[in-house]
């Protein structure tokens, strides 16, 4: 899988910040429960030195009891028994206290258990002591016999035990924790070394792939590169071609046009012209009929130069290079109106042309347009009497309509989608001459101004024809 | 004004030949219409050369009539050298051509011709164009002396 796959990129990355920190949690996991051992070993050795100073208060309030009693019993002085009336007081509580540091180890209570026997044991031979003296009796036999020493030298070494014991047990507990708070240090040393490595060892990896998988796509994005220059200049080679064939079909229908336009016309009219003079030279010889076949024929060849031009003019529409200038179409609608006025100045037509419209395109083409359309409305005007023909603009959406609105004798809807097919005609040639070619060649100007046209009408209610031109294109 | 001076027609189709007589002698002019069917012909005439040569001292024709479409030499190189000419420079030249194409009406003005008219189809037209030609050419327009110099 390329680097460029985006969720094998995505795991890469995740395993970059996934692994080391996942080691490193461990890592702090292992110290902590490590630093948790060593605190408890520390509290372990606290709860140690608290024992041996208990065992010690114990110790000095036994002695206190004895000394106390020796005292009184060499002296008499009952000032000697208040550090033994003292002890008395607080022995009791110092043993509850040592008892209960020493609770859950087995030997130790039963070291409190002989502690105690022990101490009751002395107590008992010095009351006797005291009573004895108190009564006048041999309390110095008493004393001599050694009972009451035995006893405190039991009670000594029970306290020596215990002492004993407990010394040796917080040396243990620091040797066991001085061992693994060494364990933990070399543990985690090996840990950190393993992990650097590993990491280590893993970008690199990573890296080298990220490099391999770079130079590839590198490779990859140049071969495309390389492809898509070779397939421009296949394109532009072709383009080349193409448009070498279409400038050559070009000329081509341009040399058509230039023979049409030389060629056709001069038998015409030479037909024409010769039927003109056979009626002229051979009026008295001919008969009406006759001549009034030469003038069909006459109008037949008219008609035909008529069609010739008008077949010209749409494909000098077609190919014709556009230019893009300011064209007022206010101004060009008033000149071809004027034009149409002084063909047929009898006619009574109101002519209607709204001022400063302007727009950009081809002024040749758009007098063409104009000329059609409104040669169209002054066509189909022509059987009523004070016509109105309207040039105006209209804003829809923005997009500024232009249109040409006569009252004339309009057309049927029904035939609205062949209007703007070249020789399609909606009259009869006898009711209004015509060629059919004018609304195909408005339709082309139109489109090559990047607009569109439509037309509505209604039989005997005139026409309207709506146009647009791409003005924005420079 | 000097004995009638003719009227040069360039044309090579013979039927409009005789419709341009037709029609010139219709209009009612009484200029002699000289004709010749090709470009190099109509040179030849021009300047005396050639099968024209005996028309040395002629006077030149009050007007030329010229189509573009001809053998040998077209209209526009008949038009060039006319200009280029210094006997001939002033000439009135009519294009009288069955063609409308823009590029041959730039051109014909470029070259300098004094009138470009385009043959109409009807016969009736064509009469009214050669009446209306003549009216102004032959009768109501003055051109300086042939070799003249400003």
């Amino acid at each position: 899988m390329p680097l460029t796959d985006p969720r094998r990129f995505r795991r890469l990355l995740l395993r970059a910040i996934l692994v080391p920190v996942g080691l490193l949690l461990l890592l702090a996991a292992l110290l902590l429960w490590e630093v948790k051992d060593l605190l408890q070993t520390q509290e372990a050795a606290r709860h140690s030195q608290v024992t041996l100073v208990r065992v010690e208060r114990v110790r000095q309030l036994f002695i206190d009891r004895e000394t106390g009693v020796r005292g009184f019993l060499l002296t008499g002085d009952r000032a000697f028994l208040e550090p033994y009336q003292a002890a008395e007081q607080l022995l009791p509580r110092a043993l509850d206290e040592l008892e209960r540091d020493l609770e859950g180890k087995p030997t130790e209570q039963a070291r409190m258990e002989a502690l105690r026997e022990g101490w009751k044991s002395w107590e008992q031979v010095s009351m006797q002591m005291l009573t004895l003296f108190k009564e006048g009796g041999d309390w110095l036999s008493l004393v001599r016999s050694g009972a009451g020493k035995v006893r405190m030298d039991a009670l000594r070494a029970t306290l020596d035990a215990i002492v004993a014991e407990e010394r040796q047990r917080a040396t243990l507990q620091g040797a066991e924790a001085e061992r693994g708070a060494r364990t933990v240090l070399f543990l985690g040393l090996l840990w950190t070394l393993t992990v650097g490595v590993l990491l280590a060892w893993l970008s690199r990896r990573q890296l080298l792939t990220l490099a391999r998988d770079y130079d590839a796509s590198l490779a990859r994005v140049q071969a495309q590169a390389d492809a898509l220059r070779a397939s421009e200049a296949r394109l532009e080679s072709r383009v080349a071609q193409r448009t070498a064939e279409l400038t050559a079909a070009n000329q081509e229908l341009e040399s058509f046009s230039y023979s049409v336009s030389h060629d056709l016309r001069a038998p015409l009219r030479a037909i024409d012209g010769f039927a003109q003079a056979l009626r002229e030279d051979e009026a008295e010889r001919l008969s009406p009929s006759s001549l009034q076949l030469l003038e069909r024929l006459q109008a037949a060849a008219t008609r035909m130069g008529q069609l010739i031009d008008d077949l010209l003019q749409l494909s000098r529409v077609t190919r014709a290079e556009l230019r893009r200038e300011p064209v007022d179409l206010s101004a060009l609608a008033g000149s071809v109106a004027n034009e149409l006025r002084q063909r047929e100045p009898g006619r009574e037509v109101k002519l209607s042309i709204q001022s400063s419209l302007s727009t950009r395109g081809d002024p040749r083409l758009l007098r063409v347009l104009m000329e059609n359309l409104l040669g169209n409305a002054w066509k189909f005007t022509s059987k009523r009497p004070g016509a109105l023909i309207e040039f105006f603009a209209e804003t829809v959406d923005g997009v500024t309509h232009y249109a040409v609105r006569d009252d004339g004798v309009g057309f049927d809807m029904a035939y609205a989608d062949k209007l703007f097919t070249p020789f399609q005609r909606m009259h009869k040639v006898t009711d209004f001459p015509g060629t059919g070619i004018g609304l195909a060649t408005v339709q082309r100007i139109v489109h090559r101004h990047g607009g569109h046209i439509e037309a509505q009408a209604t039989v005997g209610g005139g026409a309207t024809f709506r146009f647009t031109l791409q003005e924005s294109l420079a | 004004m000097s004995p009638q001076r003719s009227i040069l027609l360039v044309e090579d189709n013979p039927d409009d030949v005789d419709l341009t007589r037709r029609a010139f002698q219709r209009a009612g002019h009484p200029q002699p219409l000289e004709v010749v069917d090709d470009g190099v012909e109509a040179l030849d005439y021009l300047f005396a050369r050639g099968a024209y040569a005996h028309r040395a001292g002629e006077p030149l024709p009050a007007l030329v009539l010229l189509d573009l479409k001809l053998p040998r030499l077209n209209g526009h190189e008949v038009l060039r050298q006319i200009r280029a000419s210094p006997s001939t420079r002033f000439l009135p030249v009519v294009i009288l051509t069955s063609s409308d194409e823009e590029k041959d009406l730039v051109q014909s003005y470029s070259q300098g011709c004094n009138s470009y008219v385009r043959k109409p189809v009807s016969y009736n037209e064509f009469v009214e164009a050669a009446r209306q030609l003549g009216l102004y050419w032959l009768a109501l327009n003055r051109v300086p002396q042939p070799g003249v110099h400003e």
